[in-house]
């Protein structure tokens, strides 16, 4: 049986390969003349770095034609156009009867379109891509240049063809009209790209005191967003597990094709989960951009514009009052849900990831503790040391003394932990209020800076001193090339505070008695720093 | 044989938060289509034939019931859709094919196609294979579907209203084609149409369908011989419905003028008559129906069009 079964899909594949000839031809153009641009364009030059040995050089640098990976990545995209005509049976009536009359089992027309995809777009990404990163590979290898970027493209490449199928099968069968099954796909595509990214960094970043690197790779894994990566070493782990992801995705929905039958094709919305989850999502993800670096009341009302749009395109000549209430109600539930979440997360300390610490050994961890703060008249800023800065500099004068970096820092586990406990309590025991909270969205302030000032922060980094040869991050991070060791920053945190929190800050850290103080009392605006 | 038993589709009913009444497009449905015959299906516009016929096809699946192709249940399932081809009311979905890609495609999907039924009839028909069928007429279009249809050697083919729009030229040839071609390998046609003659001579059985349900199914001389127009004659005192009523008739519509009753009356001449022989009247007539007058009382007799004809 199975063994028949497998003919039986590839001819119909075929038959949907000849069906949507001319998308195959449009797709094998652009990736053909990406994969050749990608050789004949790519390029080398010169330039200062450091080479592997650790010492200054003239290093060859690869430049791959950016306009080729353009062409190559249009190849990828157009996958769009592929996955909507090819399952356009969801979306068109007529389409519909003709295919699934056809006697074939839903299952078998799934796979067989699947198949059809595969010929008319994955597999030719896949080769043209391949094709491009050999020749880059070759280019590099001849000319004694790490060819890496070329496999990283070539990830890259894949990853956004499979995401973009993949998503597109997934809404294409669960919408049935053909125009809301593009415009959902894009939809889908930019919320899941943008929203768990950009609201991790928004909720940390406001409520937790860390930075956007700190956002963790698995965090919108499945989506454009991954590319961001590519700097990361296990890039091409992450880009297996996207392309797996995909895969799963587009086997999965095999489900929702089977589920679904003829009787909903012309209808827009075929999922109404499906329509609530993407408006939600939609909703957050402009929530959480507006909130990144807008004042969040414009957000409020160009998502209520948007929001209100999707609604009459979907519901075409049904429009009346009470349906349009019952949208705007739909909305205000759905903000009252963003708004909720974020006040949680406001109350909690991003749900406790600010009291957030490194889980290694921090023995001898170099710690630094800035903490700048500024009433009307003066600008104080203390710096908490973990080591006195007569021995630094001793230590930087001769290459033997310079070893003596490493312990430097007088500091045990416990005393770090004990420093950065008092920074973190002194923001989270901080009284909050849902007034200060609202303030917050309204006026897009999330650290209240026009309530508080704006120069009063606190602000915890630590690294650690490790050996070359556990190294594993790029040599521009190498402090000195000469010596066995570098500095590994391993967390960074800072906080907005009062002029007051900044005050009793400094004299409980100065309560210590283990950290080494450097201050600078000027008065505002003639600020000196080193 | 296809069996239809209590075959319902509603829309509107299925998905997440689905809300409102379902509209039933067909409402418990039994209906056998024996092999060999050429079936009619009758209704009027949006009486659900198309929806009866995508259900037999495996397209829909129905909300409740069965429609077995052969003793296979029809839904999701290969080898009975493999049975059956459906060519629906457009022609739209090939606009970007030649006629051989067509015939390309259904040879993917058909392992039964034929090449030579295929060559014959596009030889017939003189019909080009390298033109889109955008290009072609609206009765070339109908034509070359059908060759398909009729290449593809299915046991049994589905028209929906497949000659509609052509020229009474173009609708015998393609209607002759089709017989000629069923005929010569015993299968089965099942068509529908708003053509109540084409019917009537096309076909050896019909059914009629109204708002999804079905009125009446079986052999066309035994629907015709199910009805009667009777024309009664009584001086001074009209028959009334009432009193033919009374005697056990069921009439399905009755006008007076005059002295002279005229109404039509479901059931043979026999029954009909001994049901009369208790009424005194001057003269008492009774008149075959045709096919279309039956398909006009039925569904007159069931409100439809009432709000255009004149009382009486």
């Amino acid at each position: 049986m199975a063994a028949n079964t497998f003919p039986k899909i590839n001819k119909a594949a075929l038959a949907e390969v000849r069906t949507h000839k001319k998308l195959f031809i449009v797709t094998f153009i652009l990736l053909s003349i990406g994969a050749v641009m990608y050789g004949i364009m790519s390029s080398f030059y010169k330039q200062y770095g450091i080479s592997e040995d650790m010492s200054r050089d003239i290093t060859t640098v690869y430049s791959p034609s950016w306009f080729a990976v353009l062409l190559l990545a249009g190849g990828a995209f157009i996958g769009i156009f592929s996955a909507v005509n090819i399952f356009r049976d969801m979306t068109n009536q007529q389409i519909c009867d003709v295919q699934h009359s056809l006697p074939m089992s839903g299952v078998q027309r799934y796979f067989s379109k699947l198949l059809a995809m595969c010929y008319i777009h994955i597999f030719p990404v896949f080769i043209f891509s391949g094709i491009a990163a050999i020749t880059g590979g070759i280019l590099c290898s001849s000319n004694h240049v790490n060819g890496e970027l070329n496999l990283k493209i070539f990830i890259s490449l894949i990853t956004a063809a499979l995401f973009t199928d993949a998503m597109t099968i997934v809404c294409t069968c669960c919408c049935g009209a053909f125009a809301e099954s593009i415009y959902f796909t894009l939809i889908m595509m930019f919320c899941t790209s943008i929203m768990p990214v950009m609201l991790y960094n928004v909720l940390i970043r406001n409520f937790a005191g860390f930075d956007m690197y700190d956002v963790p790779h698995f965090i919108g894994i499945w989506s454009y967003s991954f590319v961001a990566l590519v700097e990361d070493l296990n890039f091409v782990f992450y880009g297996i597990i996207n392309c797996l992801i995909s895969a799963a995705v587009m086997l999965l929905t095999v489900f929702i094709y089977k589920k679904r039958d003829a009787s909903t094709v012309g209808t827009p919305i075929v999922s109404r989960f499906f329509f609530e989850l993407m408006l939600i999502m939609g909703v957050f993800t402009v929530y959480s951009i507006m909130l990144f670096e807008i004042e969040a009341v414009y957000g409020l009302v160009v998502v209520a514009i948007i929001y209100i749009v999707i609604h009459i395109v979907v519901s075409r000549a049904k429009l009346n009052l009470k349906s349009f209430m019952v949208w705007l109600l739909k909305y205000a539930a759905t903000s009252a849900v963003f708004i909720v979440f974020m006040g949680a997360a406001y109350m909690t300390g991003c749900f406790g990831l600010a009291k957030k610490l490194p889980a290694e050994n921090l023995d001898h961890a170099f710690l630094h503790i800035d903490v700048d703060c500024s009433d009307r008249y003066n600008y104080n800023s203390v710096s908490f040391n973990c080591y006195d800065f007569g021995a630094y500099k001793e230590a930087l004068e001769s290459d033997e003394s310079r070893e003596s970096l490493r312990t430097l820092s007088t500091l045990n586990d416990k005393q770090v932990r004990e420093a950065c406990r008092i920074v973190q309590n002194k923001y989270l025991n901080r009284k909050k209020t849902v007034s200060d909270y609202i303030s917050m969205l309204y006026n897009g302030d999330m650290h209240l800076l026009r309530k508080y000032g704006y120069d009063n922060t606190a602000m915890i980094y630590i690294s650690v001193i490790k050996p070359v040869s556990e190294k594993n991050k790029s040599p521009y991070e190498v402090i000195d090339p000469e010596t066995k060791w570098y500095e590994q920053d391993i967390f960074e945190q800072s906080f907005a505070l009062t002029y007051e929190e900044c005050k009793e800050l400094t004299e409980e850290l100065r309560s210590l008695g283990y950290l080494y103080e450097d201050s600078a009392d000027v008065p505002q605006g003639v600020y000196e720093y080193d | 044989m296809i069996e239809i038993t209590n075959a319902s589709m509603h829309f509107g009913a299925k998905g997440l938060m689905a809300k409102g009444e379902p509209f039933r497009a067909v409402d418990d449905v039994s209906i056998t289509i024996p092999d060999g015959c050429i079936y009619g299906f009758l209704g009027s516009n949006g009486a659900g034939k198309s929806t009866l016929m995508r259900m037999m096809c495996g397209i829909y699946k129905m909300t409740s019931g069965s429609i077995k192709i052969d003793g296979r249940e029809v839904y999701d399932d290969e080898t009975a859709k493999g049975s059956i081809f459906f060519v629906n009311d457009e022609t739209v979905q090939y606009a970007n094919f030649t006629l051989d890609g067509l015939r390309k495609y259904y040879k993917s999907y058909y392992p039964s196609f034929s090449d030579d039924v295929f060559n014959r009839l596009i030889g017939r028909l003189k019909l080009p294979l390298d033109k889109r069928l955008s290009e072609f007429s609206k009765g070339m279009k109908r034509q070359s579907v059908v060759i398909i249809g009729l290449s593809c050697m299915t046991r049994y083919l589905m028209l929906d209203e497949a000659f509609d729009g052509l020229d009474p030229a173009m609708r015998k040839v393609i209607k002759n084609m089709i017989v000629d071609e069923m005929l010569d390998r015993q299968a089965t046609l099942i068509v529908s149409s708003h053509n109540i003659a084409e019917i009537n001579e096309l076909c050896d059985r019909a059914m009629l369908i109204h708002k999804g349900k079905l009125i009446f199914s079986g052999e066309l001389d035994e629907i015709s011989s199910g009805f009667r127009k009777v024309q009664l004659a009584r001086k001074n005192l009209p028959v009334s419905r009432e009193e033919l009523e009374q005697l056990g008739l069921t009439v399905m519509q009755s006008s007076i003028s005059g002295s002279v009753t005229q109404a039509v009356i479901r059931g043979t001449e026999d029954k009909i008559m001994s049901g009369l022989s208790a009424l005194k009247t001057d003269i008492t007539e009774i008149i075959p129906l045709t096919l279309e007058e039956i398909f006009i009382y039925e569904l007159e007799a069931r409100g439809y069009g009432s709000e255009y004809v004149p009382e009486n």
